[in-house]
């Protein structure tokens, strides 16, 4: 396979693939908050502050999946 | 090989970026991974990453000469102090909230600095004003202004020195058992060690990785609907670029506190969060 079609599909497997594991995540994040946030609505802002946080250093790793396939396409 | 294809992606050196609408040329080209370089001064390129930031730079002096001309005690309502107080008690809290009074005012500068310069470099990357203005380099167009941390070199500066900041403090507080804590849990202490060096890595190119897409999203969505379509997501890039520069600033107070938790006593402090000292 040509050496430029193989990077630019390995940069589509790889925000592709790579972003399956931190949406599951991120999703388990915001399904943790729901519940919290329904058992005890006072600590509301609490949990959504927490929530945030969580949910960023969830997607970094889709990022760093991200970065990879920028590189990839770039490279010559 | 793949370090040399690496350093080829992020060299500057006439590195055009793709673009998205080839045939038309229509001017949206995906900004290239590396910051171009603008001119040269002795060994060392300025590129328009730094140009950007000495503007940032310059607006958080003014800002900061304003808030601070005539303190008062109980400051009038409305005035810049009040406004400097609300930012910098807000982190404090957020700091205090976390290690405790003393410890806090250590690790204070450095998260204050981090997320006000972070967040305001984020959010003066979405002026529409900083595309066009360009100088010409060997025929092509390159913008003198670029988002400040869409350039990896700078938020690797930003995370290398949090980590020497937090690895002076984890060493002054805590001392020899610091380093023994990589030492003596053979196997577990190697991961350790390699996962503080992993650390810089992971926050830079978090931050890095989040503020590149935005750029990349946003010239790829105006180049495809240039009216109202870009505005939602101008809007979803101030979100992250506040919620970025909070996920820094915490970070780093995480791993500062990782780094000055003494373990003797991590029990007893884990039972009433008051007894912590400063360790």
């Amino acid at each position: 396979m040509d050496p430029v079609a193989a990077s630019h599909l390995a940069a589509g497997l790889a925000i592709g693939i790579g972003a399956i594991g931190p949406g599951i995540g991120i999703g388990l994040v915001g399904k943790g908050a729901m519940e919290s946030i329904g058992r005890n609505p006072e600590a509301a802002g609490s949990i959504q502050t927490n929530m945030i946080l969580g949910m960023a250093l969830a997607e970094a790793v889709a990022i760093y999946g991200l970065i990879i396939a920028f590189i990839l396409a770039f490279s010559k | 090989m793949p370090l040399q294809q690496l350093a080829q992606a992020f060299a500057t050196e006439g590195a055009p970026g793709i673009t998205p609408q080839a045939s038309t040329g229509s001017g949206f080209e995906i900004p290239p991974l590396a910051p171009e370089v603008l001119f040269r001064i002795g060994p060392l390129g300025v590129t328009n990453t730094i140009l950007y930031t000495y503007v940032v730079m310059v607006v958080l002096v003014f800002l900061a000469i304003v808030c601070t001309r005539k303190l008062k005690e109980t400051p009038v309502a409305r005035s810049w102090q009040t406004f400097a107080e609300v930012v910098i008690a807000t982190i404090l809290n957020v700091a205090e909230g976390s290690v405790g009074r003393e410890r806090a005012r250590r690790i204070f500068p450095l998260m204050a600095t981090l997320f006000i310069f972070i967040l305001t470099s984020n959010w003066f990357s979405l002026f529409p004003l900083i595309g066009p203005i360009y100088v010409l380099e060997h025929g092509a167009r390159v913008s003198i202004f670029r988002a400040v941390n869409a350039d990896w070199s700078t938020t690797l500066a930003l995370a290398l020195v949090t980590f020497v900041v937090t690895e002076f403090w984890g060493l002054r507080s805590r001392g020899k058992e610091h380093l023994m804590h990589f030492v003596k849990p053979i196997g577990i202490g190697q991961i350790e060690l390699v996962s503080e060096f992993v650390r810089v890595l992971s926050l830079s190119v978090r931050l890095f990785g989040n503020l590149f897409a935005g750029e990349v999203l946003v010239t790829v969505m105006t180049s495809l609907i240039p009216i109202g379509v870009p505005a939602v997501f101008l809007l979803l890039e101030t979100l992250f670029g506040f919620i970025q520069a909070t996920v820094f600033t915490v970070l780093c107070l995480a791993y500062f506190t990782l780094n000055t938790t003494s373990h003797h006593m991590a029990h007893d402090e884990a039972q009433n969060p008051l007894h912590a000292t400063a360790a």
